[in-house]
């Protein structure tokens, strides 16, 4: 290579540089529109997260611009896709800032919420699914639509003593949610004299059958199942039911519980077992948004507890800017003091900027219904 | 500006990591895909004595040259006995392994669910939990890693790196111990890439195993392969293009449904297009 | 003890799926001498396109099978012909196929996830579903049979080809020495051609086997072929039994592992053996 070539190389590099910088200092938000960041993972093991919760802002926005949008503006939202990759997601939340975008989304990491929240001083990042109980109190600038899995596991391992299991498997799948449960699971149980054997598998793994005949052949009470996603839920019960297992009581934690194509699936090997939620199942709201969703994109909504909430935080960001401009310290207290009727209940927010009352309560399935313990 | 901030500090992360890892793929000649696992344990020492040990940053990262530099060791000492493809794919299941690890180690890494809340270092009154002064603190210390490499190449030592790549035989043949030198530069290989893991740490303050995969061992693959092999300005070319190239994409505007996917068929095409037309990378000297 | 029959049948099923990607894999090999990360991708590919021609068509399903898996040949013979050939023809090392292999895999990925989306999605045939078998204590499904019983035709098949036709004896010759057989007179791009279709056809198969037997998923491809890889290397690499050996050798020790240890740590064990096959047994069970 030529020391002309060279040159003409690094003057490319540099020019790239200076564009984007020209770029980002011309591209301010147009004063017609109105934007909310999204931070989702579209792409990456959680995909299928990310993509019906696109769908369900998509909708949301939808109807609030056929609504006449907020205050006549029109309504936008700017999908960046993280894959749950920490610094992905403060890339993503640092261009969209840049660009003056000052309200966010996110869906489903953890990760990427806990690693953009001390970057955040200017803008309201509203959190839909990501469970960790580290998001409590991050940053005054996060608002959590969701309960923290702390309780779930709590609920579960109280629910085990109480019934007088001596021996528990766990199958779970190794994510932050997952694992997170049976290791809080663990933490419950411990000093109650329940023995616990826990399988994990690798995320987004498609053979786990030597983990549910191990399980199987150690003739446990009861058995968790802890999974991620839908995707591995239809992996590890499919597999209970093809080695013929029938679990004594079988407990599944809320993602198997909120997806309809499972709860219809599995239905014989389901019923009767435990799990928890905290979103009421017969809102009319729910079922309002549910139909809407089925009837822009022909799919059923994969997981309800994701469409729901996010639906739902598109709509309550859009009220927060109706009410208070498009200030991000002024929407943050708007956040921490009113409520809001959605399609997943009613919404408030604690003092630790999570979702109120979200308490999970203990559910059991019942021919085909979901019904409180 | 923020932005802009962001993606340098990113840049001279990536380019201390591509740096390092040229000097083994591009001078020696040994195709390794486990600089990552490395990384990782930078990363997670300084997250673990940070968080729960309260130790000073800068410890930190000595202990994690100390820590990389043993297990790459170990690692290093196996790998010599290979080359080519093979050398590949061992290195392929060492970095699925220390992946492995960083996953189930509960106690240790708390797995899965990451290591929140790590830290900011602060020297001599400085705050840097500014990202401006981040930035000046990376862009230091990737000055002397640079240098460092350079001077490495350039040397008697690195001189005989080259001889090895080009041929191990001929080399060996007058009385070199060629398996020592692979060692030597694994292992500071290894231990480059275990500063860039701190700074990353304190820098995004949260880790969690995902950003130690296999797939990061790619990228930056990629980086120097795209950069130019045997290199280091190729090298931090090839770092600065794959991190603004994403970026770039992001402002072009594709339909918000496919943008992602999108931006990972470009990134296989230009790996394709590279092997086909130009495999020794942009400004390399050696081709693969 | 009950556990023991359903732990080797839960091996020798999951051998049998390792078995299916590691002979298309091994074939491919043992006749161009690079890793053809592709191969993961394409049994995606041939497990899609019959998720495609079910549900927007209607297909039956058996019809749509063999779609699929010419399909997958086809698309493996095309990377062939536009990629791997032009790779030749300019006498690239086995690290720039290694390379482009993984850019092809990458962009092909991108775009079944563009197509398809990123969600899980399942192939069905009806009621036998459900139908299993119960041998010895260890439970089988119909799929799984199936599986089981195509590897070992295939390789029987593959076997009485490589040993008695001209087909075969040419694969060989090319295998040896490419310069050479092109001499001798021997249309080697042709046979290679014909290689990749019959290899990816195989990895076809093993996609739609899977689509059935658990579901499909963008991303499935470099997990199975990581395990192709390694079944290929401890049967011995280039030889149509030493892989199948090796993937069901691979399946008793990941599934009997994972029974003593943890199911977190399958991957490591299947990397594990890996470098301890290479260490000590480079050639593989099987020579070739």
């Amino acid at each position: 290579m030529t020391k002309t070539n060279k040159i003409i190389i690094w003057v490319i590099a540099i020019l790239a540089v200076v564009a984007i910088a020209f770029v980002l200092s011309t591209h301010k938000a147009s004063a017609d529109k109105v934007e909310i960041g999204a931070l989702f993972p579209l792409t990456g093991g959680l995909a299928s997260y990310g993509e019906p919760a696109q769908k369900s802002a998509q909708l949301a926005v939808d109807e609030i611009n056929a609504a006449g949008g907020i205050n006549g503006k029109h309504l936008e939202i700017n999908f960046q896709d993280h894959k749950c990759d920490p610094k992905l997601a403060v890339t993503a939340y640092q261009s969209l800032h840049s660009q003056g975008v000052k309200t966010y989304l996110e869906v489903a990491c953890s990760g990427a919420v806990l690693s953009v929240a001390p970057q955040l001083n200017d803008s309201v990042l509203l959190v839909s699914a990501a469970t960790s109980p580290k998001i409590s109190k991050v940053s005054p600038y996060v608002f959590r639509n969701y309960a923290s899995d702390d309780n779930e596991s709590k609920l579960f391992a109280d629910q085990i003593i109480k019934s007088g299991y001596k021996n528990v498997g766990v199958i779970f799948e190794e994510t932050d949610y997952a694992k997170g449960l049976e290791v809080d699971l663990e933490k419950y149980l411990a000093g109650s004299g329940v023995n616990v054997i826990a399988e994990g598998f690798t995320a987004n793994s498609t053979d786990v059958k030597t983990q549910v005949s191990k399980i199987k052949s150690d003739k446990v009470d009861a058995v968790f199942v802890s999974v991620q996603t839908v995707t591995t839920g239809d992996v590890v019960l499919g597999e209970i039911e093809k080695q013929g297992y029938k679990p004594a009581n079988l407990i599944v934690n809320e993602n198997i519980l909120k997806s309809s194509q499972l709860l219809s699936k599995y239905s014989n090997l389901l019923e009767g077992a435990t799990s928890a939620d905290y979103i009421t199942n017969d809102n009319p709201a729910l079922t309002k948004m549910l139909d809407a969703y089925k009837a822009k994109y022909g799919v059923d909504c994969p997981q309800k507890n994701i469409c729901a909430t996010v639906y739902d935080n598109v709509y309550i960001l859009a009220e927060a800017i109706k009410t208070n401009g498009y200030d991000a310290n002024a929407i943050k207290t708007y956040l921490a003091s009113s409520t809001y009727n959605g399609s997943s209940g009613t919404i408030g927010f604690d003092q630790n900027n999570d979702r109120s009352n979200a308490n999970y309560t203990l559910f059991k399935i019942e021919g085909w219904k979901v019904v409180v313990k | 500006m923020e932005y802009l901030i962001h993606l340098g500090i990113l840049f001279t992360i990536y380019a201390g990591l591509a740096v390092s890892l040229n000097l083994i793929v591009g001078y020696t000649g040994l195709l390794s895909v486990t600089q990552a696992a490395f990384y990782g344990i930078g990363a997670y020492t300084t997250a673990i004595l940070m968080t729960d040990h309260g130790v000073n940053f800068f410890l930190s990262i000595l202990i994690g040259i100390l820590v990389s530099g043993l297990v790459s060791l170990f690692i290093g000492w196996i790998l010599s006995r290979f080359k080519d493809d093979y050398y590949a794919l061992v290195s392929f299941g060492f970095n699925i392994i220390v992946y492995s690890i960083f996953l189930n180690w509960q106690s240790l890494t708390r797995g899965p669910l990451g290591i929140p809340g790590i830290n900011k270092p602060e020297l001599f009154g400085i705050d840097f939990s500014r990202n401006i002064n981040f930035l000046i603190l990376t862009v230091i210390i990737m000055a002397a890693i640079y240098g460092v490499c350079a001077f490495i190449v350039h040397s008697s030592f690195g001189r005989v790196l080259k001889a090895i790549r080009e041929d191990e035989k001929a080399i060996s043949i007058f009385g070199y111990n060629t398996s020592t030198y692979k060692l030597v530069i694994f292992v500071i290989s290894a231990s480059i890439a275990a500063v860039c893991g701190s700074l990353f740490a304190s820098y995004i303050t949260f880790i969690d195993p995902s950003t130690f995969s296999l797939n990061e061992s790619i990228f930056i693959l990629a980086m120097i392969i795209l950069g130019g092999l045997a290199n280091l300005r190729g090298s931090l070319l090839g770092a600065l293009f794959l991190i603004l190239l994403p970026e770039i994409l992001r402002f072009v505007g594709f339909p918000t449904d496919v943008a992602a996917q999108m931006r990972e068929l470009v990134y296989g095409l230009i790996l394709v297009l590279l092997m086909l037309y130009r495999p020794q990378g942009i400004l390399g000297e050696y081709k693969l | 003890m009950d556990i023991i029959p359903q732990l080797v049948a839960n091996s020798i099923i999951a051998g049998a799926f390792y078995a299916l990607i590691a002979l298309g894999f091994n074939l491919i090999y043992g006749t161009t001498k690079f890793f053809n990360l592709t191969h993961g991708v394409i049994a995606a590919i041939g497990g899609y396109t019959v998720f495609f021609l079910t549900t927007t068509f209607g297909w039956n399903i058996y019809a749509s099978a063999v779609v699929g898996v010419f399909v997958a040949g086809l698309v493996g013979y095309l990377l062939e012909k536009s990629l791997y050939k032009q790779l030749r023809k300019r006498k690239a090392s086995q690290m720039v196929f290694l390379v482009a292999s993984l850019g092809a895999f990458t962009a092909l990925q991108a775009v079944i996830a563009i197509i398809f989306s990123s969600q899980f999605q399942t192939l069905s045939i009806g009621s036998w579903d459900l139908q299993t078998f119960n041998i010895f204590g260890g439970i089988i499904t119909v799929v799984q049979l199936v599986t089981l019983v195509s590897a070992i035709v295939i390789m029987i098949v593959l076997g009485i080809v490589m040993r008695w036709t001209m087909f075969g004896k040419a694969v060989e010759a090319i295998s040896d020495e490419e310069e050479v057989a092109k001499v001798v007179g021997i249309h080697t791009n042709k046979i290679i051609g014909r290689v990749f279709f019959i290899g990816s056809a195989i990895a076809g198969l093993a996609g739609i086997l899977i689509g059935l037997d658990t579901g499909l998923e963008p991303t499935m491809g470099m997990g199975l072929l990581l395990k192709g890889v390694i079944a290929s290397i401890i049967g011995g690499i280039g030889n149509v039994y030493g892989g199948v050996l090796g993937a069901f050798l691979l399946g008793f020790i990941e599934n009997f592992g994972i029974w003593k240890i943890s199911g977190e740590w399958k991957d490591a064990i299947a990397f594990g053996v890996l470098i301890i096959f290479l260490l000590f047994r480079p050639q593989g069970i099987l020579r070739k």
